[in-house]
């Protein structure tokens, strides 16, 4: 009881108040340091691999010279000697790799300040890779290549995100004095959206990799993240009769009463419609379903829902991985529908777009702008009458799909894409394997462990299992 | 459950031959090292090498995917010691199963080294970075322990890991940092990684060439060491009685300068058992050891110093490091030369040497003999050589009757007794001239004077030798007006105020203090002063405190001494004492030690050559010229060859143990065998070298071995280094010329090559050969000069080069494909055309381009790569 009124006081509730913002706000100042001088970190002229270099040398020098206690002794002599043959030939490849990287760093440095600097980047002709990742090919001219070392990269896209440095494919031949540098690379993004390079670094690495002298290149690009290739099952939606006739798909659709299939025979049947060559085949008789065509039923209403109940995992990696997902599901979808010929108008809650766009590519650049919200909810956004169907993430709260449901025309088609099915948590055997297997620190591991760690991983669980409860109580459905 | 992959295969194969090849090549170097070191590895490097090698292999494979390393590896670690645990608990042969589980244990060890190591190079950078400097912090360990120091052989022992150091880190991070998508990745790495060991080749050829000086500087300082028994050392600034040598033992000095201070140590420098006791048969009587003798002094220097020509030398030098261990080396001349017939008898001492330099030969006197011996070897670890002494001794000589008895009646009976008969000793007639001049010689200087005074007052009541002496003596021990002792024991003595004084004058009439060199100086020069034939004798002063062992004394640094020896007509030289008992040496150290019994006698004996030996099998063949066989001497002047069984035998040279790897072809050893085998084995009265051996079991087994370092050689080898050593600093330079010759080749091998085609165009005649040749030199030319085909048609290439360069290649290459393609043979008319059009396009190109850059066109070696590489793109004919 005590606890009660101790946890329930206006005390308690002004210290957590404000115990709490301290920590949002100390959270946000360090993160705002970090993205703030992070780049200035860049310009450290030499990497963590001199730094072990040197501390390996140091315990060398003191492990060694330890030993050589016995004094006017030949151990002690030769141990000296080999000592400082070691330290010489150090300090000579220590030397080497440092000018071999700071002259080619001075030329350039040089060049850029006159402003005789030419740099190119953008995407390649393919634009991707094979895996569906962008190629970005990149050239500089005049640069020369340090002696037996490496040139790198990093970029600093989306304001304050920066890309881990990399060594991109070089298209140039081995020439240490080439006069221009041009070469390809795959970006492994971590989401499906937008992208705008605004900045980018070259780094001079020597042959061991000991220093590294960046300079910043005037680097701008811009770019979206497609969603990738998904099969997905194919997905029936009823067409609704186009608002203008003047469009006539060019492929017949199936509307009721159409003759597309056959039924078993039954006493009330008209025997007319027997299949006899079906009869004379199989020996069973068939009657034909009766069919209707439409050659104007070919406008589809795709509502599409970004609207999430959770707003503290909209903008954590799990929140981030599983928009990638439904964006991914939502543009296979559209893709599908498309290539059957409908005529397609995509309503999003979020970037209306007035056009009304019909290219793929248009669609596409919808969906890459879509971002979880709060501002509309699912029952203010779609137009239950005129929807075809209507495509809703487990985040979606089971209430407004509810009532939507029940405000539904007869022939709209329900999508949930389920999210939780796509971060697989650990189990024994996934245990099992984690201990033994070391997987990459991608996105997708942080996400998994921020879904396990998640706050809201129950309640989105719980959301999900309700709307699949949902959806399987009513017709008209799909999860996907 | 899919495991996917970090490195392609392509990296894991470069990663096996650029990392993993030569992390194995080190590891086997270093596993035959240590199988000299370690028994329990049983001299099977080979297969030790195999198992760390398939530990790498395997790591380097299985980390190439994404395997943790901490639990796989403990996995791993759980399965081996299951093994073991097995293995040792089976019931096959208790004896089988010991040497199979240890056989296990090795090859877990080795293969977990491995696998640690491989996954390291393949995955961590950390361990790429610290292993190859950990390695060349082991090698400095191990090379700076090396006894066979050679300037060539430290740089070949050390340069390895040195390369193998920059090499591992460079490789591991150009593989690490290429991308698997790259075209001709094979290429490129091996274009770099060649690149590089050039690179580093030069450099550590150009570093170790810098510090060849001082890595001859060691040998120098280490020859000298073996070259310490001729006695050119010192330097310190504080004077001693002993000199370290470089390996940190201790020789007598061999000069005693009087300089202002002495420096002393506790240091143990020998323990030595003497067979010397009092009539009783009980009670030890210890004798000094003498190590030199001083007769002459160096005004100019103020010292001491030994004149090897002094007459009738009585001085017994031998260095027994040079004598085969058993074998003795005896002068029976100093007995003759000590003039010593009375009261006198034959001792034996055993020397064990801690710090004492190995090429020293210290006893008491006079010595006569000298025959090495072992150190028992649980004492190997603190004697480092051995030897047995005999000696010429007078019934006169004892440390008692020197030193001071401390009011021990029973032994002040004894000097007295001694002193009495001495003192049948009046004068010195008899004795010839040039032996009196010699030993009673001083300098005339006029400082001397005052001592010549001071002698003949302090004697006047004296008058026969002994006496004399004894006053001196107590001369030193006598008490002044306060009754205050006149002389004090001092190891700094002073300065001494007058530049000019003799410094001996100084301590005996105004200073007062100094060590034994002063008393022995001082002493000396008055007895001279009285045509007193005498000399100052160094050494070491004998101390009984062992309770324990009687007949065993300890000799520390602090006791090295000098003291005078005062001949007597009949019983020779007889030590005299004169220095005030030094506090601090009657507070030395109680000896605790045990001292080394040695109760094994050796029935076979083998001096000689090493013919060859096999260090994996520990087997050596001998060719014997000396053999000693059940206590009995055999000598043949032919050698004749012995198959020894070594693998159990300590090998040990003057500077205590070695391994197995000090043993060279040619090289002098003794081997000494205590095997019961050989007990029953006996040697007929008749029998030789040969008939004795032809009656042994081969291979014999062998307990010791002592290289012997023979002096006369010593010098020959020290030649025959320094020979060695300019044929291998020239091999360095026939190296550095070589490669800079082949860079040479290299960047002239475009201009040689344009220069076979140029040739080949004037000197060939014929069809078929001159619009080959002509094609051939022209498109080479033009390729080197940067004028690549690529991928189009020859006919456009040439429309190119005529448009760059105002020529007229479009109808000759036209001409040139008609003739390679089509049957039909060129008309006279177009193949005199061709020889022209090439040495006039070859003069256009030469007014269009200019010299320089054709110039650095030429040295422009990976254009000649690439142009015989890729023969398809960038020439014609294979078109």
């Amino acid at each position: 009881m005590k606890f009660y009124i101790l946890k329930n006081s206006y005390a308690y509730l002004i210290f957590n108040v404000q115990f709490r913002s301290f920590i949002y706000l100390s959270g946000m100042a360090i993160s705002f340091m970090q993205r703030k001088t992070r780049p200035f970190l860049f310009y450290i002229p030499f990497t963590v691999y001199f730094s072990i270099y040197i501390i390996a040398l140091f315990l060398l020098w003191l492990l060694v010279n330890k030993q050589a206690h016995l004094p006017e002794s030949s151990f002690t002599a030769i141990i000296t000697l080999l000592l400082k043959v070691t330290f010489a030939t150090a300090a000579f490849f220590l030397l080497f790799s440092f000018i071999t990287t700071l002259i080619p760093f001075v030329y350039i440095w040089l060049v850029k300040k006159r402003g005789k600097l030419v740099c190119n980047f953008g995407l390649t002709e393919n634009n991707q890779s094979a895996n569906g990742i962008p190629q970005m090919a990149l050239s500089i001219a005049p640069v020369v290549k340090p002696l037996f070392g490496f040139l790198k990269f990093r970029l600093r896209y989306n304001h304050e995100n920066f890309s881990p440095k990399f060594q991109p494919i070089s298209q140039s031949g081995f020439s240490i004095f080439q006069k221009k540098y041009s070469a390809v690379f795959s970006w492994q993004l971590p989401e499906i959206r937008e992208y705008a390079v605004q900045e980018g670094w070259i780094y001079f690495e020597d042959l061991f990799q000991f220093f590294s002298f960046a300079l910043s290149l005037p680097l701008q690009e811009q770019f979206n993240y497609p969603p990738g290739q998904k099969n997905i099952p194919p997905v029936s939606i009823p067409a609704n009769k186009t608002d203008e006739d003047n469009h006539r798909v060019d492929e017949l659709k199936k509307v009721e009463g159409e003759y597309l299939n056959f039924k078993h025979f039954e006493g009330q049947d008209d025997i007319r419609r027997i299949a006899w060559p079906v009869y004379a085949r199989s020996r069973e008789l068939v009657v034909r379903i009766p069919e209707t065509l439409d050659t104007y039923a070919s406008q589809v209403y795709v509502y599409t829902s970004c609207y999430s109940g959770f707003p503290g995992e909209n903008n954590s990696p799990v929140g981030k991985h599983f928009l990638n997902w439904y964006k991914t599901i939502i543009w296979n979808l559209i893709k599908d529908i498309q290539e059957k010929g409908f005529r397609l108008t995509m309503i999003t809650d979020q970037h209306p777009h007035p056009d009304d766009p019909q290219e793929l590519t248009e669609l596409q650049s919808l969906i890459i702008t879509q971002e979880w919200q709060l501002a509309l909810s699912l029952t203010d956004f779609v137009h239950v009458q005129n929807a075809s169907a209507i495509i809703i993430s487990s985040l979606c709260p089971v209430e407004q799909v509810q009532d939507l449901m029940y405000r539904r025309k007869e022939t709209t088609l329900f999508i949930l894409v389920k999210l939780s099915t796509v971060i697989r948590r650990n189990h024994l055997l996934h245990l099992l394997s984690w201990l033994f297997i070391q997987q990459e620190k991608n996105e997708i591991e942080k996400a998994r462990t921020a879904w396990t760690l998640s706050l809201n991983r129950l309640a989105i669980l719980d959301n999900e299992k309700k709307l699949q409860t949902l959806f399987q109580q009513n017709s008209k459905t799909l999860i996907l | 459950m899919q495991v996917s992959r970090i490195h392609s295969k392509t990296k894991v194969f470069a990663q096996l031959l650029c990392l993993g090849l030569p992390t194995l090549l080190l590891a086997g170097y270093f596993l035959r090292f240590a199988n000299n070191f370690y028994t329990i590895l049983e001299n099977d490097f080979i297969k030790q090498t195999i198992y760390f090698g398939v530990g790498l292999v395997a790591a380097f494979i299985f980390y190439a995917y994404r395997f943790r390393f901490v639990t796989t590896t403990l996995v791993l670690f759980l399965v081996f010691s299951t093994i073991h645990f097995i293995l040792q608990r089976l019931a096959f042969g208790e004896f089988n199963a010991f040497f199979a589980s240890v056989h296990f244990l090795i090859f877990s060890i080795l293969f977990l080294f491995g696998w640690i190591t491989g996954y390291g190079l393949s995955r961590s950078i950390f361990y790429t970075i610290a292993w190859p400097v950990f390695l060349c912090g082991i090698q400095i360990f191990f090379v700076g322990k090396t006894t066979d120091i050679t300037a060539t052989k430290l740089i070949i022992a050390f340069a390895p890991v040195l390369f193998y150091t920059l090499f591992i880190i460079y490789t591991a991070m150009l593989i690490r940092n290429v991308d698997e998508d790259k075209q001709k990745l094979k290429w490129f790495i091996s274009g770099r990684v060649l690149g590089f060991l050039l690179l580093v080749c030069l450099a550590l050829a150009g570093i170790l060439y810098y510090f060849q000086p001082q890595f001859k500087a060691i040998e120098k300082e280490w020859t000298a060491r073996a070259k310490a028994k001729e006695g050119k050392g010192g330097g310190q600034s504080q004077t001693s009685m002993t000199t370290t040598n470089k390996d940190g033992s201790v020789s007598n000095a061999n000069s005693t300068s009087l300089t202002s201070s002495l420096s002393k140590n506790q240091k143990l420098i020998f323990v030595a058992r003497l067979d010397n006791y009092f009539p009783d048969s009980i009670t030890p009587n210890p004798l000094y050891f003498t190590s030199s003798y001083y007769t002459k002094f160096d005004t100019a220097i103020q010292a001491f110093e030994i004149d090897p020509k002094m007459p009738d030398n009585d001085l017994f030098k031998p260095d027994p490091s040079t004598i085969p261990l058993y074998f003795a080396r005896t002068d029976s001349t100093v007995i003759k030369n000590s003039h010593a017939t009375k009261d006198r008898k034959i001792v034996q001492a055993e020397v064990y040497a801690v710090l004492l330099s190995p090429n020293e030969f210290i006893a008491p006197a006079t010595a006569f003999y000298c025959q090495p011996i072992p150190v028992p070897p649980a004492f190997k670890d603190v004697y480092k050589s051995a030897y047995r002494a005999k000696m010429w001794v007078s019934d006169l000589n004892s440390a008692y009757f020197i030193y001071n008895p401390a009011n021990n009646p029973a032994l002040e009976d004894f000097q007295q007794e001694r002193f009495e008969r001495l003192r049948s000793v009046t004068s010195y007639a008899g004795v010839p001239k040039s032996f009196l001049d010699y030993y009673t010689d001083m300098p005339s200087d006029p400082d001397y004077d005052s001592i010549r005074t001071l002698a003949t007052t302090l004697t006047q009541h004296a008058h026969t030798p002994i006496d004399k002496v004894l006053a001196i003596r107590d001369y030193f021990l006598s008490k002044d007006e306060f009754g205050q002792p006149l002389f004090a024991y001092s190891d700094n003595p002073g300065i001494p105020g007058l530049p000019s004084a003799s410094k001996l004058n100084y301590f005996l009439f105004q200073n007062r203090k100094g060590y034994c060199a002063y008393y022995a100086g001082a002493t000396l020069f008055m007895l001279r002063a009285l045509h007193i034939p005498s000399r100052v004798a160094a050494g070491y002063l004998t101390v009984d405190r062992s309770s324990k062992n009687p007949g065993w004394y300890w000799f520390y640094q602090n006791q090295s001494h000098a003291w005078v020896q005062v001949f007597f007509p009949g019983y020779g030289w007889i030590d005299f004492d004169t220095t005030i008992p030094d506090v601090n040496t009657q507070q030395s150290p109680q000896p605790d030690g045990t001292p080394p019994l040695n109760m094994q006698q050796p029935f076979l004996v083998a001096d000689g050559n090493i013919q060859s030996i096999d260090t994996t099998k520990k087997l050596l063949t001998l060719s014997v010229n000396k053999l000693l066989f059940h206590d009995k001497d055999y000598a043949s002047p032919v050698s004749v060859p012995i198959l020894l069984d070594i693998s159990l035998a300590t090998i040990s040279r003057d500077t205590g143990v070695v391994n197995i790897q000090a043993l060279q072809r040619n090289m002098h050893i003794t081997a000494a065998s205590y095997a019961e085998a050989l007990k029953n084995s006996m040697a007929a009265p008749n029998d030789s070298i040969a008939g004795i051996f032809s009656k042994l079991n081969k291979p014999v087994p062998i307990d010791e071995i002592k290289i012997v370092v023979a002096a006369a050689k010593n010098d020959k080898t020290a030649g025959e280094t320094v020979e060695k050593k300019s044929g291998k600093l020239n091999l360095l330079k026939i190296a550095i010329i070589f490669l800079l010759a082949c860079l040479l080749v290299l960047l002239l091998s475009p201009s040689l090559i344009w220069q076979y085609y140029h040739t080949k165009v004037r000197t060939s005649t014929t069809h078929p050969e001159q619009p080959f040749f002509v094609h051939r030199a022209l498109s080479f030319y033009l390729h080197q000069l940067g004028y690549q085909r690529k991928a189009i048609s020859p006919h456009s290439f040439a429309t190119k080069l005529d448009e760059a360069l105002d020529t007229n290649i479009t109808s000759f290459s036209d001409l040139y494909q008609k003739w390679k393609y089509s049957n039909t043979r060129l008309s006279d008319a177009e193949f005199n055309s061709i020889k022209p059009f090439y040495e006039q396009s070859i003069q256009q190109i030469k007014r269009k381009i200019p010299l320089k850059k054709r110039i650095l066109a030429f040295i422009h070696i990976n254009r000649t790569f690439h142009y015989f590489k890729n023969p398809k793109i960038s020439s014609y004919e294979s078109e």
